[in-house]
């Protein structure tokens, strides 16, 4: 039997709740060093890869500019450029979407990435399904959902064309491109969108799935989906690699690891953050009640929910009153129920043996090929799975003890 | 007030050959790591790295998108600016304005932009013909606009360091650009923290009527084929005229030297050079600098052309400037084999000599005022190396006029460019 071993990303998200950038101890976000001393830690741990994530738009909250967002969003292929050239062998994995985006000009840039990296690019592919983000284009709202899954199909197959050093010639109205591009390359593909149109997207055309189904139940049921979809298209599961996104927090002891991913969970959720996360569903001022108090006793504004937050997927927009009504049976602080509904059930909390035997379940059975995983902490955060997780997975065989390959490729085994 | 120096500049070198565009798994950078090394080594104030939009027009140009090289350039350098040339026809604002905010934040401040309108690769942008230079112009000209306010966007002071060493963002120092145009609607504001260098230095090209316009209104440095002084003084005195900032922009000419130990070595190989030219490849050459409306396939080499031949400019869609400077030349009554030979330096300014000849030629223009940043040549030529570093900079450095040392941190620091 093949023993299937792990492939780890680390998944820098920029914005959000989930690095707790307000440390006095954490390194300076916008500044390029940071990056470098990540990426060469990750190196030293032998990752597959690299990601960094994409955003159009200031977030804002309610109709302001979110001041707990500090660290803005760069460009992530002019910043994973700069960072190829402070690497050896780590993949190097750019998020861009296929909507606000030329497609020959994003496949220039791409082979540029794999060109100067000696092949180690990926593209993380999204489709950027919203109207408020358009409002930073000329074509905002250009679009309907499923035509940007029809657009990211024929952009990515342009890509394809254009790498393979093909003259292209395509016509549609959504894709125009005639030409060729001069440099080959062949970047890896990723695909992070969980909705239907996202899976068929993986199952057509993905090397890699960054996907949201962490828990081992709910792993292995996507796995199960994605294979049949995969069948569809011809394809199989081992023409693919599935990675989702997770937390982890260590320490000597299990009691030390759950202390810890309290305080940091605390710390992720301070009270304006939770205050804010209501007044996304609420659409009102909220700033009046008490985060540790009950939640707000008047009635939320008409309307669903705008993405002006930039992460709410679309199956999650509509029906919020129903989520509201939820939420208000269970009886928590509002603090309690920000807690309770954002994605802790994503972290593996334990010592670094503990943590490496439950992910060596995962690997073995095949549920998932490995983790995206989200820092809290930088450097703290990687250096621990680096320094204590990773050597535990090498003793249990399921984790490189160097890195054969070259390419990002090799190193996620693909063909 | 600083001494008046001219500032330096060289092309970023590592274009690809086939070999390394086939991805054998080897970085593209390597060569240009040398051309990097001999640069900062040589005090040379920037990087310069050409697009053409579409592989194979000139040898491997265009093949590697410059923002991508530039910035894995920003991680083999520390002090020398980096230019990549990008087009206004076939992008958004907003993703230009982030584009040169990551590459600025990644270099810490040493970003600049090429801005051209470009004359080819419509057909990778599709559907549409190429815009008209008059369309191209103004769309550049809101595009700059809108990127303009967008690094504004965020005012100094919106990003700092709290008491407790925190970072802290003040929302009331971020706005919306709320920009309504012909072209472009952008809300804006930028989502990238205030650049290291406020903005990127701007570099624009293109010598047409239109280009000069936009040039004088927005550019900090002006890129220039001016073959001669005359040409330069002409040139100077016209954006100069049309613009309201005191001694901007900046004029910046490619200086296409032949260097020689003695005078008779450097126009041997002049000499050498003209004779290896292929004429005949030659007329197409020059029919493309006229625009590429003309057929100069039957036309005798050693006589001048006959002025019907001259193109009508403003029809002309792509290098118009190009097509004025050689319609110049058929005008001063060049033959057909001196516009060839013209046509190889695609119409910069060419001179042979002895470093301290070359830098007779530099001086002169530079003290007319009508140069302020040098494009050299030859630095990543092993031939040549030596007579760049130790001859043509170490004779300018002589006479005071190019600095010795880097000023500052930033490419504005060191091109004394302030916002």
């Amino acid at each position: 039997m093949t023993t299937h071993r792990l492939h780890l990303g680390l998944f820098f998200t920029g914005v959000g709740p989930q690095l707790l950038w307000s440390q006095p101890d954490f390194a300076n976000h916008t500044h390029i060093d940071t990056f470098i001393q990540t990426v060469r830690t990750l190196e030293r741990g032998l990752f597959d890869a690299f990601f960094l994530g994409e955003g159009l738009r200031v977030r804002e909250n309610r109709g302001r500019v979110y001041d707990l967002d500090v660290a803005g969003r760069p460009d992530a292929i002019t910043q994973l450029a700069a960072l190829a050239a402070e690497t050896e062998r780590i993949g190097l994995v750019a998020t861009q979407n296929t909507t606000y985006n030329f497609p020959f000009d994003l496949a220039r840039r791409l082979a540029s990435l794999d060109h100067v990296s000696g092949g180690r690019a990926g593209w993380n592919i999204v489709t950027t399904d919203n109207a408020w983000t358009g409002e930073n284009f000329r074509y905002g709202g250009w679009l309907p959902h499923e035509r940007r899954y029809e657009r990211a199909a024929e952009f990515v197959a342009t890509a394809r064309s254009l790498w393979g050093g093909d003259s292209v010639d395509t016509h549609s109205d959504l894709v125009n491109v005639t030409g060729s591009l001069g440099v080959t390359g062949n970047p890896v593909l990723f695909q992070a969108g969980d909705s239907p149109g996202g899976r068929d997207l993986a199952a057509r055309l993905a090397d890699a799935v960054f996907s949201a189904n962490t828990d081992y139940d709910k792993a292995q049921a996507y796995a199960a989906d994605l294979t049949a979809r995969l069948k569809a298209y011809g394809r199989s599961r081992d023409q693919i690699r599935i990675l989702p996104g997770a937390q982890v927090v260590l320490g000597d002891t299990e009691k030390e690891a759950a202390e810890k991913a309290d305080w940091i969970q605390r710390e992720q959720t301070t009270g304006p953050r939770a205050i804010a996360f209501l007044e996304q569903y609420w659409n009102k001022d909220l700033s009046g009640y008490d985060p540790d108090g009950p939640l707000p006793d008047i009635e939320p504004a008409e309307g669903e929910l705008d993405p002006s937050r930039g992460t709410i997927s679309i199956e999650h927009r509509t029906g919020k009153l129903e989520r509201i009504a939820e939420w208000r049976s269970l009886g928590l602080s509002i603090r309690e129920l920000v807690l309770h509904v954002t994605p802790r059930h994503n972290t593996f909390v334990g010592t670094p043996g503990g943590v490496a035997d439950e992910w060596a379940r995962y690997v073995r059975t095949r549920a998932v090929d490995g983790f995206n995983l989200v820092p809290q902490l930088l450097p703290g955060s990687i250096e621990d799975i680096v320094d204590r997780l990773v050597p535990e997975l090498q003793e249990r065989g399921v984790y490189r003890t160097e890195y054969e390959g070259r390419t990002l490729r090799e190193h996620l085994d693909l063909a | 007030m600083t001494r008046r120096t001219l500032a330096t500049v060289t092309a970023a070198g590592g274009h690809p050959g086939p070999y390394e565009l086939s991805l054998n798994k080897r970085s593209t950078l390597e060569t240009a790591r040398l051309v990097a090394r001999r640069a900062e080594d040589a005090r040379i104030d920037a990087l310069f790295v050409p697009d053409l939009l579409v592989f194979g027009a000139q040898g491997t140009i265009g093949a590697q998108e410059p923002l991508v090289f530039v910035s894995a350039l920003s991680q083999v350098t520390s002090q020398t600016g980096l230019i990549a040339t990008v087009s206004t026809t076939f992008h958004h604002p907003f993703n230009l304005a982030r584009l040169f905010g990551t590459l600025d934040h990644v270099s810490n401040g040493r970003a600049a932009w090429n801005l051209v309108t470009s004359s080819i690769g419509e057909e990778n942008y599709g559907p549409g013909e190429l815009p008209s230079p008059e369309e191209r112009y103004a769309r550049a000209a809101e595009t700059l606009d809108v990127v303009n306010a967008l690094w504004d966007s965020w005012k100094p002071g919106s990003l700092r360091a709290g008491p407790d060493g925190k970072a802290v963002l003040d929302p009331s120092l971020i706005a919306p650009i709320d920009h309504r145009g012909s072209y472009f609607s952008v809300r804006g504001p930028l989502n990238i923290p205030p650049l290291p260098q406020g903005r990127p230095v701007l570099i624009q090209a293109g010598q047409s009527a239109a280009g000069i316009a936009l040039g004088a209104k927005y550019a900090e440095i002006v890129f220039t084929a001016l073959p001669t002084l005359a040409d330069a003084q002409a040139f100077t005195r016209t954006i100069r005229a049309q613009s309201t900032r005191p001694g901007l922009p900046l004029i910046f000419s490619s200086f296409h030297a032949t260097y020689g130990a003695t005078e008779a070595e450097a126009q041997r190989l002049v000499r050498e050079r003209l004779e290896a030219i292929d004429y005949e490849a030659g007329r197409s050459l020059v029919a493309d600098m006229l625009g590429g409306g003309v057929d100069l396939s039957e036309a005798k080499l050693d006589e001048p052309l006959p002025a019907s031949l001259l193109p009508e400019i403003s029809d002309i869609r792509r290098r118009r400037g190009r097509a004025e400077i050689f319609s110049k030349l058929i005008r001063e009554g060049r033959t057909l084999r001196e516009l060839i030979q013209a046509a190889q330096d695609t119409g910069h300014w060419s001179v042979a000599g002895t470093p301290e000849q070359l830098a007779d030629a530099v001086q002169e223009r530079f003290e007319a005022g009508v140069l302020d940043v040098l494009s050299i040549n030859g630095l990543a030529d092993d031939r040549t190396h030596d007579f760049v570093v130790n001859g043509l900079l170490t004779e300018l450095r002589r006479r005071g006029i190019v600095k010795e040392d880097y000023r500052g941190h930033t490419l504005r620091d060191n091109l004394g460019l302030t916002l």
